[in-house]
């Protein structure tokens, strides 16, 4: 089983092969792109199969302290910059998600895609997509994660883009692109202040106890260094994972192709942010009350904030797009108060659920759409919720499916969302009672509890509008499933959404999970690796809101007539509007970033060119124009009758000269040779 | 009369004599074969390369000598620094015989006398850094020479060839004789002409060596077409047929420098502060000269001779540094390594590009190349990038070991000079990618298999050697550890 390990690095490789194959050789022919995209996926599923299988195998040994294959790679001055792969139970777990769930969006796009005109190119970008998120996971360094996360970013600009014939699309992968460049930049001044205290980036060197007391013990700017780099690395993280306030470029990313919204928002990209900080979380905990509240305070505000926004939605992805949002605060809130595990367990169960809501919500645009060419409408937007209506009778699979989905996000016993989502809560709720007065894990409780609430409610309102009451519109009445090769992978989906949670339920083998994935970070003062006991009262408590918020939107909203006012915008009033403008943040960015930076622009352009630059330029070029004149007559008269033409005939001479040189006559060379051999021996003999 | 018979080893001498065997192989099979069919002589040629090839790689590590006359130190020496070159001359040969075939064959040039004349011409060069007595230097010189001569004027009677052929042979013979004349007077200051012999008997204030040194260098350099000796090159590169041009352009220039080297590094390290001096300035001009007539080419083969004689330039850098640093040795090892792929990565697609003989040479007619042939072009671009220097290629590694190692010996201003006629070789390299990728014209191309091959080789070694280039330089380190690390110390 051992050497199963060695195949790791192959794993990141199937995919580049694809891409590699489909941009050179096989861009002509669609089918045989979708082929060896999903063929190179295929085979990385498998490969990571063999992996797990190793880790599983290998006992706990191997979970904790990871195999690992270190490359020299770069030599530099004094020592060898090591990259290299590795492998433990926290990678394995990832590796179990990932390619399968990237493998199961790939099937369902090849049908989705059908008819597009860039078919194969769109093959090609989501396989360099899926080898850069699995190179992030194998890499063993910083360096290596950085650049498979660069990959990333620009796929995500090549994919949320992939339409660029609208502006918007165009648009939206510019700012997902800018957005998250800012935590890029943030997480590489992290990796220099690192690599220049440390000399190293491999995350087991930076994790020997004796390094990380060194990193906390030193001061930059008069903080932890452990504080300083934590702090920028979780700046990365926040643009990957998008959360506040670098979570813009998310809901505007809908505008790329539904599989592509499934795997950025499901298994890959915003995964890896989280993935980033759950690595790194030793560097983060070693100062306590340092970094991890700020993880905390960022998640508590995103997981409420997102939820917000996503009631007052009517497009169907960006309800979804919210939700991400909002749930991968969960995940922050699990990571920032320490509980390593269950943000991790989250992260899992999340890829699963929420990539079969948007492949489902895929699903329903294609139908709507199909629906409205069928009626010949061109002018109903195949996503908005309020254009549909009344689908679960004519798409079963689909509906089904997408049930077990939001079952899974709304946390309904037993589905997996439950057992995730209650153990980050469960987390918070300990700790608050453990310290017993209001503080951190008390407000994180209560954004999460208040976050499930809002997540049952849209999901309602979404269930309801979608699914049930009459059709709105033509299109909704003309809808129909599409083929197996769409509804085959939600359904796969749906099964994991429903039993993955049992990985880690508390009563079977007391969190499965923990003891594979789970220990693989050394222990420390604010980290928690083991399992929290299952909280009754917080499962009652979730539920119940869970279960309330649901059946409230699904009320509202499952006889709303087309045309009807929103029922909560009547309730709500003036708050519903701040919320369907996502509380303007994009228009307080465009005003305090954007319009500034364009005014100081023109400012400066008007500095140049009519203010000061270019009227000094004019005086001094003025000025020495008339000097010029002047030094001109002097010219003409003195040096260009004795000096300058002196000069050039001089080096006119020179020219012809040197060019003789190379007569092509061989007797000249035989000359120079000889004359040149006699000033050399001259130069000896006469020490000249 | 006396006779004794020296020692004879053949086993050391055996890539020479693989080499040599197979060209008297094919005069003999040509006897017999059709005069119809003519390409078997290159199949010979390839076969015997890559037995020598095998052959030379296994004797990695050994050293040894042979030819040793009664009480004296051997005539020929094996050690890793003459089996680096071995394996470099090897290759060059190979990659010179795959981008002739189609050449050959379109320009009624097919004759197995072109094979077995470079054959012959490369046994002599390997001879070169073999020899460790000035006698046969000048016998293997001889050897590598009038090969080339002759080659040089194998596409008679086109006067350009012929012309070539004459120039190149009366200067080749004149810088012979000169060379000649160093030997008898190095001769006559120690009594000796071997070269550890030279080494234990040289007197620092003996005018007669000092001649010797400046009319042994005269040799050389006309032979690596070090400026003020480089006149004949941009003629006979010109005139002679391109896959010619090609082979020579490596070739000769490689066998140069071994012997050069191993001459004034070992048996003239005591002299070393009178030849460095005048090392550093002949590196001088050339890199001036060089790179500043390079510019004004119109013609493409005109171009790389000047290019040729440019990088000759910094070979003679790491010369220079080598007279008190063994370090230099390895990086003219490497350069030489690197700069054999490259240079004849470009010659592939240059020959490629002369469709017909003569035409097809001219930089215009690179003109929109990349829109017809995008692989071939990207190729050139390629090779163009590695001979300015550029990373991720060999031509950038190379260079960054020889300023490395020059830094190290304190030649501060041959480096900067170095660095900033990199530079100015960019502007007629990019030149040629500038014509590629933003004209359009319609030049015609002709690619062969073979060629094809060939330049595939080429283009990945460079890639690799400038993406790992530590492997290979560890090596060229090796090839120089026994054998030079005694005397340059000193």
């Amino acid at each position: 089983m051992e050497q199963l390990f060695a195949l790791t690095p192959l794993i990141p490789v199937f995919p580049l092969l694809a891409f590699a194959l489909i941009v050179l050789w096989a861009n002509k022919n669609n089918k045989l792109s979708a082929g060896l995209a999903i063929g190179g996926i295929g085979l990385s599923t498998l490969t990571s199969w063999a992996v797990i299988a190793a880790t599983v195998a290998a006992g706990h040994e191997v979970q904790i302290a990871g195999w690992s294959l270190p490359v020299p790679w770069l030599p530099t001055a004094a020592s060898i910059f090591n990259t290299g792969f590795a492998v433990d139970g926290f990678t394995a777990a990832m590796l179990f998600m990932v390619p399968l769930v990237c493998t199961l969006i790939f099937i369902y796009a090849a049908e989705y895609m059908e008819g597009d005109p860039r078919y194969a190119r769109f093959f090609a970008y989501v396989s360099l997509f899926a080898a850069g998120m699995l190179t992030l996971i194998v890499a063993d360094n910083l360096l290596l994660l950085f650049i498979a996360w660069e990959i990333m970013g620009l796929c995500s600009y090549l994919l949320i883009g992939f339409w660029f014939e609208k502006d918007s699309a165009k648009k939206a992968g510019l700012k997902a692109f800018l957005t998250t460049r800012i935590g890029d930049v943030l997480l590489f001044a992290g990796m220099l202040f690192l690599y220049s205290r440390t000399g190293t980036l491999t995350f087991r060197e930076i994790f020997k106890p004796e390094v990380l007391d060194e990193l906390s013990r030193m001061l930059i700017w008069g903080l932890p260094a452990s504080t300083v780099i934590s702090l920028l690395v979780f700046g990365g993280a926040v643009g990957k994972s998008a959360q506040f306030p670098l979570h813009v470029w998310l809901p505007d990313a809908m505008e790329g192709p539904t599989p592509v919204s499934a795997l950025i928002h499901a298994a890959t990209m915003v995964s890896a942010g989280v993935y980033l900080v759950a690595r790194m979380l030793p560097l983060f905990a070693i100062v306590p009350q340092g970094t991890l509240s700020w993880v905390a305070i960022i998640g508590s505000v995103t997981a409420f904030f997102g939820a917000t926004i996503s009631i007052a939605q009517n497009d169907i992805k960006r309800v979804l797009a919210y939700s991400t949002i909002s749930q991968l605060g969960y995940m922050m809130i699990a990571l920032g108060l320490g509980g390593f595990l269950a943000g991790v367990f989250h992260l899992l169960t999340h890829a699963f659920f929420k990539a079969l809501l948007f492949l489902g919500s895929g699903s329903i645009i294609h139908a709507v759409h199909h629906g409205a060419e069928h009626a010949d409408d061109h002018h109903t937007d195949p996503q908005d919720m309020m254009n549909m209506g009344g689908l679960y009778a004519k798409m079963k699979r689909t509906s089904w499916a997408y049930f077990a989905g939001t079952a899974a996000l709304v946390g309904i016993f037993p589905f997996a969302g439950f057992w995730s989502k209650d153990e980050i809560l469960a987390e918070a709720w300990v700790q608050w009672h453990e310290a017993g007065s209001i503080g951190l894990p008390f407000w994180a409780w209560l954004a999460g509890t208040l976050g499930a609430f809002l997540t049952a409610l849209y999901m309602g309102r979404q269930i309801g509008l979608v699914f049930f009451g009459k059709p709105r519109s033509k299109a909704a009445e003309h809808a129909v499933e599409p083929g197996n090769r769409m509804t085959v992978p939600l359904l796969v989906l749906a099964l994991f959404a429903a039993f993955i949670g049992f990985i880690n339920v508390p009563f079977i083998a007391n969190g499965w999970l923990h003891h594979f994935a789970g220990l693989v970070h050394e222990p420390a003062e604010v980290l928690h690796l083991e399992a929290v006991p299952f909280q009754i009262s917080v499962a009652l408590v979730s539920t119940a809101v869970a279960l309330l918020g649901f059946f409230l939107g699904w009320g509202m909203y499952r006889n709303l007539k087309a045309g009807q006012q929103d029922p909560l915008a009547r309730m709500l009033g003036p708050v519903f509007t701040v919320l369907k403008n996502k509380y303007y943040v994009d228009e307080f960015y465009k005003f305090v970033f954007i319009d500034t930076t364009v005014a100081l622009a023109n400012f400066s352009a008007k500095f140049d060119y009519d203010w000061v630059i270019n009227p000094i330029v004019n005086f001094v070029g003025n000025t020495g124009r008339l000097l010029g004149e002047l030094s001109g007559r002097i010219d003409t008269v003195v040096v260009d009758g004795m000096g300058v033409l002196g000069t050039a005939r001089l080096f006119k001479w020179m020219g012809r000269e040197l060019r003789l040189t190379q007569t092509g006559q061989a007797q000249n060379y035989l000359l120079v040779i000889a004359l040149v051999s006699l000033s050399l021996i001259a130069m000896y003999l006469f020490g000249i | 009369m006396d006779f004794q018979v020296p020692s004879i080893n053949l086993a050391i001498i055996a890539p020479v004599i693989i080499v040599l065997g197979g060209a008297i192989l094919a005069m003999i099979v040509d006897l017999f074969v059709d005069k119809d069919k003519k390409s078997w002589a290159a199949w010979v040629a390839i076969i015997t390369l890559l037995v020598a090839l095998v052959q030379t790689a296994g004797m990695w590590g050994f050293s040894g000598g042979t030819f040793i006359p009664e009480g004296g130190t051997p005539m020929i020496v094996v050690d890793n620094y003459a089996t680096f070159l071995n394996i470099t001359l090897i290759l060059t040969g190979i990659l010179a015989v795959l981008i002739s075939v189609g050449f050959l064959q379109r320009n009624g040039l097919d004759k197995p006398e072109y094979y077995m004349l470079l054959l012959f011409s490369l046994g002599g060069m390997m001879l070169m850094g073999m020899a460790n007595d000035l006698i046969l230097v000048f016998l293997a010189l001889e050897v590598l020479s009038i090969p080339l001569y002759i080659l040089s004027g194998f596409a008679w009677p086109r006067p350009e060839s012929e012309e070539a052929a004459m120039k190149y042979f009366i200067l080749g013979a004149f810088s012979s004789a000169i060379f000649v004349f160093g030997i008898a007077l190095a001769y006559g200051a120690t009594g000796t002409t071997s070269l550890p012999g030279i080494f234990a008997a040289i007197d620092v204030n003996e005018v007669l060596g000092l001649t010797a040194v400046a009319f042994l260098l005269v040799g050389f350099a006309f032979k690596v077409a070090a400026v003020p000796f480089h006149m004949w090159t941009p003629d006979v590169y010109e005139g002679a047929p391109t896959t010619v041009t090609a082979f020579m352009s490596v070739g000769a220039k490689v066998a140069g420098f071994a012997a050069m080297i191993r001459v004034f590094v070992t048996a003239l390290a005591h002299l070393s502060d009178v030849w460095v001096g005048a090392i550093i300035i002949l590196a001088t001009l050339t890199l001036i000269v060089g790179n500043l007539l390079a510019i004004v080419q119109t013609n493409i083969k005109r171009m790389l001779a000047y290019s040729s004689i440019a990088h000759a330039g910094f070979i003679l850098i790491a010369v220079a540094a080598s007279y008190n640093n063994p370090n230099g040795v390895s990086a003219a090892l490497f350069y030489m390594f690197a700069y054999l792929f490259t240079n004849l990565g470009a010659f592939a697609v240059v020959i490629a590009v002369e469709h017909k003989q003569g035409e097809g040479v001219m930089l215009d007619d690179y003109k929109g190349l990349a829109a017809r042939h995008p692989w071939l072009s990207l190729a050139m671009a390629f090779m163009m990038l590695s001979l300015a220097g550029v990373p991720p290629t060999g031509g950038f590694s190379a260079k960054f070991y020889v300023f490395r190692t020059a830094l190290e010996s304190e030649l501060g201003w041959l480096t900067v000079l170095g660095v900033v006629m990199s530079v100015v070789s960019a502007f007629y390299y990019l030149r040629v990618v500038f014509l590629m990728y933003m004209y359009e014209g319609e030049t015609e191309v002709v690619t062969k298999r073979a060629l094809k091959l060939g330049l595939g080789i080429a283009v990945v070694a460079t890639f690799v050697l400038g993406l790992f280039p530590g492997t290979w330089f560890d090596l060229a380190s090796q090839a120089t550890l026994t054998t030079f690390q005694a005397f340059a110390g000193g």
